[in-house]
């Protein structure tokens, strides 16, 4: 295996995908590599034919990757950018989706900006352009998710028949991550998501926290709305007592 | 499962076949989930389907330890979009919920004691999207006479590709009108014993604490002559999630698990069950019985001898974990599909 072929291990990088070269400086603990694929025709053919944009020739991106031990690693690539390959990034954020995830993984969890930088190695710059890009997509996706469940709802004619969902800033979220309606809830994926949450809050004070999981929560009932329409009554029924719901429950 | 006018449109289940007649059932194009011997799976077609290798199965005759039969599930599909199958390694399998469809379900095949096996079972819960979308599925295991000469494999029967490595998923999308519901059997409860917790995620365990007091997991075990057949189990809001347990090493004082414990969860061993059959039928629900695609877990197979004995209402492989969102033990998983 000659060094090319181990850096491409390393990284996780498959084929088509080539590791055409690398720089490693030791001073700077830093790793360079340049990432293109195994036939530049092909890719831009298979580009072509699904119709996505070309990269601008010879525009090359940078993102910074997950680190290779001690050192951090910096992906270089004239290809497009990509949303699914681990490896590559967006123009969006300058972390590969792989490192994107990672960090994203840590702030979900609760962990300071200041201990993110320290054990990831990572500017606070930066990580704070992927929270404030993450925030965006996600508000536009649940925003998106909403409309199209509640336009569902409208046109089948249901929505009379479906319990509302009270906003994120009802008390009765509290409750619910309380753990004060879990005799309420019988699906075992919310059961599951629910738990969850309750662990990750149960030592928490903090209101952004909460009011980020209860949003995470309030986003499962309005996806699932229409499935979700007995479970919905128990939990959110008449007057959002749980007494006056389980008598309209269908089921024990 | 829960109004009167969500109607099962999927309740077909599987059989165990003769691999010729698998193979016919492969050419007629359907989506299928297959679960079998790798040597007679590897004489299938390749088509629209996925696996991975077992021996292990609750057939329409009862259970049976078979390297020649193979157990086949059509799944429901019929969405707006067609299946599609994708592998991931431990670099991409955090996109497995975001990756699936807006409006459908997901099949998991895991390959046992791979790194993606473990990634999945420690991590999971943590997905983009989990438990938003259903996610179901289960692991691939060997004939335990192959122990140490064998490895499990997940299957992509798109390619005919074997993977010992990588797991293997199937996206399906379903009609705007249907929805995939996930459900789990398990017939162990928390015991009303001792309360255990452990540091940290993990899949060996030594250090906890029993009612809040410092202690060794293998020692308690051992000292209060465990049945070590019996799972702990967590409550995760009323449904019972279990850690099943594979061996306690008395040298170095630690317990490894099939499942990983994590850190803020309350365990409890399970109470005894004297009969697995008896049991397991009264707690399977109505819409649990005859499901679209279910899975059992072998150590209930194992523990309880169900070798020629029938589970009424279950028909699948019988598997080394269970997924239902998140990695299970010692549990049966289910998922009907249903109009609304």
């Amino acid at each position: 295996m000659n060094n090319m072929d181990l850096c491409q291990q390393l990284l996780a990088i498959p084929g088509p995908w080539r590791v055409q070269r690398f720089e490693v400086n030791a001073r700077e603990r830093r790793l360079d590599v340049w990432v293109g694929q195994d036939s530049p025709s092909a890719g831009k053919l298979l580009r072509k034919m699904l119709g996505k944009q070309e990269a601008a020739p010879g525009m090359e991106r940078v993102w910074r990757h997950l680190n290779a031990g001690n050192y951090r690693t910096f992906v270089h690539s004239a290809e497009a950018p990509s949303h699914s390959e681990p490896f590559l990034g967006t123009d969006e954020v300058p972390f590969t989706n792989a490192m994107a995830e990672r960090i994203s993984g840590l702030l979900s969890e609760g962990t300071s900006y200041r201990t993110i930088c320290t054990v990831m190695d990572v500017e606070f710059k930066d990580v704070w352009q992927l929270k404030a890009t993450r925030h965006r997509g996600r508000e536009s996706v649940a925003a998106v998710n909403r409309a199209r469940a509640e336009a569902e709802v409208a046109t089948a004619g249901e929505l009379s028949e479906i319990t509302p969902i009270p906003d994120a800033s009802d008390p009765v979220w509290e409750k619910i991550v309380a753990g004060e309606r879990n005799e309420q809830i019988k699906v075992l994926s919310l059961r599951l998501l629910l738990s969850r949450i309750q662990m990750q809050l149960r030592n928490v004070d903090d209101p952004d926290m909460r009011q980020k999981k209860i949003q995470d929560l309030r986003r499962y009932f309005v996806n699932n709305a229409r499935a979700l329409r007995a479970e919905l009554k128990r939990i959110f029924g008449e007057s959002g007592s749980p007494d006056v719901a389980e008598l309209h429950s269908d089921r024990g | 499962m829960e109004d009167a006018r969500q109607r099962v449109v999927s309740p077909r289940g599987g059989s165990l076949l003769g691999p010729e007649e698998a193979a016919r059932l492969i050419r007629t194009g359907e989506w299928l989930a297959i679960g079998a011997d790798e040597a007679v799976m590897k004489r299938l077609p390749e088509g629209n389907w996925i696996g991975g290798t077992i021996p292990y199965f609750m057939g329409q005759d009862g259970g049976e330890t078979s390297r020649e039969k193979v157990h086949v599930t059509p799944l429901p599909s019929l969405g707006r979009g067609k299946p599609w199958i994708k592998r991931y390694t431990v670099n991409d399998l955090n996109r497995i919920c975001a990756d699936g469809p807006d409006h459908g379900y997901t099949l998991l095949i895991l390959p046992a004691m791979t790194e993606v096996h473990e990634y999945y079972a420690r991590n999971a819960p943590e997905f983009e999207d989990m438990f938003l979308k259903p996610v179901l599925g289960w692991v691939a295991g060997i004939h335990l006479d192959d122990m140490g000469h064998a490895s499990p494999a997940a299957v992509d029967g798109s390619r005919g590709e074997f993977c010992h490595d990588q797991a293997v998923a199937l996206h399906v999308p379903l009609p705007e009108d249907q929805v995939a519901e996930i459900g789990i059997v398990n017939i162990f409860e928390q015991d009303d014993g001792d309360v255990i917790r452990f540091p940290k995620a993990s899949f060996k365990v030594g250090g906890c604490t029993v009612n809040g007091q410092p202690d060794n997991f293998a020692e308690y075990l051992k000292r209060r002559n465990v049945d070590q057949r019996l799972p702990l189990v967590a409550d995760y809001c009323g449904s019972m999630i279990n850690v099943s347990v594979k061996a306690v090493d008395d040298a170095s004082r630690s317990v490894e698990l099939y499942a990983p414990v994590f850190p803020d969860v309350e365990y409890q061993l399970a109470r005894p069950v004297k009969d697995y059959v008896h049991a397991f039928e009264q707690a399977l629900p109505n819409e649990g019985r005859d499901a679209a695609c279910s899975f059992n877990c072998v150590l209930n197979f194992l523990y309880s001898e169900l070798e020629g004995r029938r589970t009424s209402g279950f028909n699948g492989p019988m598997t080394f974990g269970e997924v239902a969102y998140q990695l299970l033990n010692q549990t049966m998983v289910y998922m009907s599909v249903r109009s609304m």
